[in-house]
């Protein structure tokens, strides 16, 4: 039968282009599924999870320094995460932990984290 | 606040750059295992299940506020700097919709309604905060919570949640809020430091934190939530 209605050139004008996405897609898909032993940065295949930038974009702080509330320079007015423990008070400022979002240090011998 | 501390590891965390329904996961720089904040535990790796550790003894406040009642506090330093007024949030905060558009599939409250959410007998559950306001009384699971937030607190504020122990129940005598032991030990909500004064042992806080119901209700489907 030869192709040669309106209907058949149509099909065959969606379908060559179609075939060919596909196969770079599966091509593409091959490459980046070759498991190279790495951590999977696509986040785990969990419903809802969503990776949205680097790991590491948002650079958590690590045995940050702490300075006394006389020398902070910090307003009233301010919202803060305060925390005490073991007699100890400290006081994270939330917009600074908005920028790191995970604060890493210690009281004492405890370890602690600040999460915001 | 958590402890770092997990079994026998201590776990560094750090932003993993993702989100679970809109909630913060970390990842921990030990086994580079995935860790959700509004699951309350690891959810994928070599830490998978071990759960994250509350501890007790915060609360959000204004700066003001926390140095009057802990004036030797310590100060978080950045690079010499304390504070920084600008919050990259705050459109967000004010905003009806959820991060991306992402919205609740259960449609039992708005999108965007503040609760408290927390864990208790193996049940999820989540409390509207428009219900607590001026404090109130709650039983779940049998046990005994009191919950407050005033109606012109700031989202940024932590709701008060404890639980009374040792039997005791919380009852309202007059606009005051009391916790009674059946021995008669008492203790009484004082309004202006959000705590119970006098038998402070009859109380103690609920791990759980204010979040919006889309972001609770995607990661905890069968949440209970409690109107009264």
């Amino acid at each position: 039968m030869k192709l040669t209605t309106p209907m058949k050139q149509t099909s065959l004008l969606v379908l060559i282009p179609t075939l060919i996405i596909a196969l770079a897609a599966y091509a593409a898909f091959a490459v980046l599924a070759q498991d190279d032993g790495a951590p999977s940065e696509e986040g785990p295949p969990i419903d809802g999870y969503q990776q949205l930038m680097e790991r590491g974009a948002i650079p958590a702080l690590v045995d940050p320094d702490f300075v006394s509330a006389e020398e902070a320079e910090i307003p009233d007015d301010a919202w803060v995460l305060g925390f005490v423990f073991g007699g100890e008070a400290y006081a994270y400022d939330l917009n600074i932990l908005n920028h790191h979002e995970v604060v890493n240090h210690r009281i004492g011998d405890t370890p602690v984290a600040a999460v915001w | 606040m958590y402890g770092r501390s997990v079994g026998e590891q201590i776990f560094t965390w750090e932003p993993s750059g993702g989100l679970l329904n809109a909630g913060l996961v970390l990842r921990d720089r030990e086994t580079d295992s995935w860790w959700s904040i509004i699951s309350n535990e690891s959810i994928w790796g070599e830490a998978e299940g071990m759960a994250l550790r509350h501890l007790p003894g915060s609360e959000k406040a204004t700066f003001g506020e926390w140095r009057a009642k802990h004036p030797e506090t310590k100060v978080l330093s950045v690079d010499g700097v304390e504070h920084l007024s600008e919050s990259p949030f705050d459109r967000y905060f004010d905003s009806a919709t959820g991060y991306r558009d992402l919205s609740a599939t259960d449609r039992r409250l708005k999108d965007k309604d503040l609760l408290f959410g927390f864990h208790l007998g193996g049940r999820a559950h989540a409390i509207p905060q428009a219900r607590f306001r001026g404090g109130r009384r709650f039983e779940v699971d049998g046990r005994e919570l009191f919950l407050y937030r005033k109606s012109r607190d700031s989202s940024y504020r932590s709701s008060t949640a404890v639980e009374a122990v040792s039997g005791a129940r919380f009852r309202k005598r007059g606009r005051s809020w009391q916790v009674v032991a059946e021995d008669g030990r008492m203790a009484t909500f004082d309004r202006r430091s959000r705590r119970f004064r006098g038998a402070t042992e009859l109380v103690r806080p609920i791990d759980g934190f204010d979040t919006f119901w889309y972001i609770w209700s995607l990661t905890n489907p069968e949440t209970e939530v409690h109107r009264r």
